[in-house]
Order: C-alpha cells, then structure tokens, then sequence
C-alpha cells in the first residue's frame, strides 16, 4: 500500500487531505509540526509529502532541505498558502506546488498527476 | 538669481571673489607704500639740492673774489657749474631733454633764486617764463607752503621754497624744483601691472576652483547617485565611506543609516504583510476544502458540520483581524485613549476575581497579592484590562487543570508593577525574544488549545503597555512556568 504523510500545523487541513488521499489509496500519516525532519525512520520510506511551508519552529523549508539530500527521496508537494511562484522561490526543487486556496481539487489533480493516472471528477 | 546657481559655481564664484578682494587690498597696500616712498624721494631730491647749492654759494662767497661780487654772480655760478656737471647730466640723462609742445627744451631740475622786493633773480637755463613767475611768486610769499605742487605747461611740477640767502645786503630766497612725471609715469606703470596681474590670477583660480570644487563635491554625487539607484525594490545600495573626508564621511554614515532603517521597515512590512496573507488564507483554504467536500454530499448532516466548521474557521479570521485593527491603533495611537486617574489595585482585584470564575470549571485557583493602599496611575482602563485579560488568558492556557496562577502588585513609589503569573509548561529560552512579535507562536507540545491562539495577544499587551510609558518582560522556564512583568509608571499628583 501506498504511504503519505502529511506535515501541517492546522489539524482541520491534516484532516482534509487526509481523507483526499485516502480515498486515492494512500495509508495516510500525519505531523503537526517539521521537527520529525531528523527522525528519517518516520519519512523516509514514504511514497509522497504533502509539506507545508510556514509552520512554528522547524519550517517546511528546513525539512525540504534535508529530504532534499537524499538520493532517492519521496516525492514531496509543497502546500502552502503562499502563491505557487512563491513557493517555487522559497523552495526550490520540490516535485509540485499547491496553492492551498485553490480547493482540494486541484489538490487531486496534482497528486494525480505524480502518480500518472487520469484525471477524473472528485 | 544665486539661488538658482549650481553649489559648484557657488563655491567658484565665492571662492574667486575672496582671493580678489585679498589681492586688491594687497595690492592697494603694495601701491600706496610705493606712491608714498617715491614723493618722499622726489621731496628729499629737492631738500637736498637746496642745501647743496646754498652751501655751496655760501663755500664761494667766503672766497675773495666773490665776496666783492655778491650772492647773485656766486649763485650764478653754481647753478651754471651744476648744470653743466656731468654728474648731474649723468644721473638725469632721462629727463634733462624734455620737449615742450611749443618746441622749447625744457628743464626737470630747476634751481632759482629770486626776490620778490627788487624782481632779480637768478635761475637755471631755458626756464619758461611761467614757471619763472611761479617761482618768482613763491619767493616773495613768506607764508606760503615749503612744498608746493603745479600744473605748468601741462607739466607736474613740485616745488621746494629754501630759507633765505643773505649776503652784503642782498636776500634772495632759494627754490628748487623738479617734474613728478617720472613718479608718475612709474606709479602708472605698476598699477598697470597690478591690474593685469590680479586679472590674470583671478582668471586661473576660477579655473582652478571648478576642479577643486568638483573633487570636494564628488562625495555628495556618489551620495546623490546612490540614493537615484534606490527604489522600493533596492534598499541594498549604499555609499562607499572608504577613504572619504571625515565631514563627507558623517553624512554619507547618517545617509546609510536612514537606508539600513528604511530597509529594516519594508522588510518589516513586507513580512508583516505576507504573515496576514498567511493567516487569512490558511482559513480560507479550509473553508474552501469543506465546501468542495460539501457539495459532493447530500446529507443535511454533513451539511451542518461544515457549516460549523465554516463558522468557527470565520470566526477565526474575524479575530484576527479585529486584532489586527486593535494592534494598528494601537501603534499608531490613533484611538483617542481615555486616559484618567486609576486606582490599580482595585483593577487588579477586580480582574483576578472575574478572572477567578472563568477558570473555577478548571480548578485553576487565582491567587492575588496586592498592596493594602490604592496605587493611582493614568491609564486607559478598557485597555488596561483588555491587556490584563490577554496576559490572564495566557496563564490559563499554559496550565494544566487544577494548576495555579496569580496576580501580584509591588508598589515601587514611582512605579508599579503588576506580575501575572502561571506554574504551567513554561516557555523554551529559544522562543522568549520573539514572543512579542507579531503572529509569533509558540507550539505547545501534545495538548491541543482549546482555542488557539493566532500569534497576536502578546503583540497587543505590547502596545498597550508602550502606550501607557510601561514596559512588559517575561521571566520563564519550561515546566515550571511563566511570569509577564508589566510595569506601568504611577500618578504623581502635581501638588504632592
């Protein structure tokens, strides 16, 4: 089975993606907050990372950075609030970007997308 | 006009026109002396002359053939053996010859003897008739000045009136004289020369000054080019102090320092502005998520949970944003505040026992230590407890239930304290200097607020202290809990 973990600090938002992706498959896992980024047992064999950019302590953009070493590392979305350019400067390298006030369908679209499958309605 | 002048032309023009007026007094100076020491010359010439001739004339009469032919053959004689002296002819070579406009010769050094009571004299040869009158009036006027100067014949003349010549009964009074013209012409001469001069000079420092003046203002255009370089997008620029003058160097600092400021500002703003976009839209993204969910559902149920949910997501972003408008008015002191005489320790009470009741569900005690006597301050009193509350809030927040909090109030004379205390988690050394910015959070582990907060109440408590000429400072350690120290200055009645 498939495995996603999903880094935001609002629980409703953990919540909503959380039901997104399981409904795509995905066994789904959850953290409040980036400062699991050293703990690489708990993401490192992940399929995908939703990651949020802005959060207290230990920002998305930390996190990205040490994921980022890794030579096989999961496949990560940025989800931030901030515009997807922005986001691009702030973290560059990521396999997508996701603007969080797009709604959660572009959110599929997206996850699609980096699974290849077709694109059908929610 | 000036006005109009560029500072480069201006420190030309200023500069030109100092060194002008320091040369003209020079000069002046340089000329009048030598004006001066030529006619003290020309009036000694003719002293001396004077005397040589009477001494001279008298030397002659002690012979014995003069003796018998009387003072005006002796006279005669030396005024004749003076002119055709060569010495004489030797020293004046340049002005014996002289030229009248009728054709005449004319002499420049004329030595006469004359007497008005008889008409005779004695004189040099070829002396036109005017200049012999001249002479001729001047012997007979005892009164009239030893020096004297006249136009004759178009020519300058200086006279010199001698004492009286004495000998067997005869007196002639003995005058000489001499043209100023080569005086004259020399002076002339030299101011020519002076006025070119400082011309000229002039005409090189005001050359010279364009490059001084441009080498002095290079700084103020590098300042000048800096600051055309730098837009809202570029505060980075700024000027180069390397090897500037110390004065230049002071207004080039103060002009970095008003950039570094400006830029600490947008940078400020600019991250402000992007934490309000984050904090506005995170909650819109929510709703915007539960609303597409929403709608692929039909039951009223679910219906009505997002609507709660939507509810609670608004309620947030009003929060924040009645927040925000709170903190704004509070920087910029808009609000009229309504400041009035306050007894502290009354509101403090007043608080704590309010207080009280809100976390009794929590078995939270609120302990209170205040001072017996009322201690008066000028305060705002809706804001006082809206800043009190904030901090109250906080306490609560971070203790677990059946933990403790308290107020306390230390009266220090001129000042007062208010500390508002908590036993609860404490907050991690690495979070207390940013506490009290803006949407500054700190995460608290494992339990989940009630209600969370948005990063803003500790901001506030901040404005609302600096607005009362307070400061507020927090002592911490985590797990044993927390103390926000607000310290507000006391009403000094002015008649005490």
């Amino acid at each position: 089975m498939k495995s996603a973990l999903i880094i935001d600090d609002e629980r409703k938002i953990r919540t909503m993606y959380g039901n997104v992706l399981a409904r795509e498959g995905y066994e789904i896992y959850e953290a409040d907050s980036a400062e699991i980024a050293n703990e690489f047992n708990k993401w490192v064999d992940m399929d995908l990372i939703l990651l949020d950019i802005r959060m207290p302590s230990v920002s998305g953009r930390d996190f990205f950075e040490i994921v980022d070493t890794f030579h096989r590392r999961p496949r990560t979305i940025i989800c931030s609030v901030y515009p997807e350019d922005e986001q691009r400067k702030l973290v560059p390298g990521a396999d997508e970007y996701f603007d969080k006030s797009e709604g959660i369908e572009q959110l599929l679209k997206k996850i699609r997308k980096l699974d290849g499958v077709e694109t059908e309605d929610l | 006009m000036w006005t109009q002048w560029s500072l480069r032309l201006k420190i030309c023009v200023m500069f030109t026109s100092l060194l002008g007026c320091f040369l003209i007094v020079f000069s002046a100076v340089l000329y009048f002396s030598l004006s001066f020491t030529l006619h003290s010359e020309l009036n000694h010439e003719l002293v001396s002359q004077a005397i040589g001739v009477a001494d001279a004339s008298r030397a002659l009469l002690s012979t014995t053939a003069y003796r018998e032919k009387g003072l005006a053959p002796a006279l005669q004689q030396i005024i004749r053996a003076n002119e055709e002296s060569s010495f004489l002819d030797h020293i004046h070579s340049k002005n014996v010859i002289r030229l009248e406009k009728s054709g005449r010769h004319i002499p420049d050094h004329i030595v006469f003897a004359g007497s008005a009571v008889d008409n005779s004299f004695v004189s040099s040869r070829n002396l036109p008739k005017e200049i012999q009158d001249y002479m001729t009036q001047l012997a007979g006027n005892a009164k009239s000045p030893k020096f004297s100067d006249k136009v004759i014949n178009d020519h300058h003349y200086r006279f010199y009136r001698s004492d009286e010549l004495s000998h067997a009964g005869t007196t002639l009074t003995l005058i000489t004289a001499r043209s100023v013209e080569p005086v004259e012409m020399m002076l002339k001469k030299r101011l020519g020369m002076i006025i070119i001069g400082i011309g000229m000079m002039l005409a090189l420092a005001l050359f010279v000054s364009q490059f001084i003046a441009a080498q002095i203002l290079q700084p103020i255009l590098s300042v000048a080019d800096t600051a055309r370089n730098i837009t809202q997008d570029n505060l980075a620029a700024r000027v180069e102090t390397q090897g500037m003058d110390p004065e230049m160097k002071f207004l080039a600092d103060a002009f970095n320092d008003m950039i570094q400021r400006l830029e600490t500002s947008f940078r400020f703003i600019r991250e402000f502005a992007l934490d309000v976009t984050h904090e506005l839209k995170t909650p819109l993204a929510i709703i915007r998520g539960e609303t597409e969910i929403a709608l692929h559902k039909d039951s009223a149920d679910d219906y009505r949970s997002v609507l709660q949910s939507i509810l609670v997501e608004l309620d947030r972003m009003l929060r924040i944003i009645q927040d925000l408008f709170q903190i704004t008015q509070q920087d910029l002191a808009i609000e009229g505040l309504n400041f009035q005489t306050l007894d502290l320790t009354r509101l403090v009470e007043e608080l704590g026992l309010s207080f009280q009741a809100v976390v009794q569900e929590r078995k939270i005690p609120v302990a209170l230590e205040l001072p017996k006597n009322p201690i008066l301050i000028l305060g705002d009193e809706v804001q006082l407890r809206r800043m009190f509350l904030n901090l109250a809030d906080n306490a609560a927040k971070a203790s677990a239930d059946g933990g403790e909090m308290g107020f306390r109030c230390r009266d220090e004379g001129n000042k007062v304290h208010v500390t508002v205390w908590d036993h609860g988690e404490g907050i991690q050394p690495e979070h207390l200097p940013r506490i009290f910015q803006k949407f500054y959070r700190v995460i608290r582990a494992g339990r989940p607020a009630k209600r969370p907060g948005h990063g803003l109440g500790l901001s506030m408590v901040q404005s609302i202290v600096k607005n009362h000429q307070g400061s507020v400072t927090v002592q911490s350690s985590p797990g044993k809990g927390s103390e926000f120290t607000v310290t507000l200055p006391c009403f000094m009645p002015t008649s005490k």
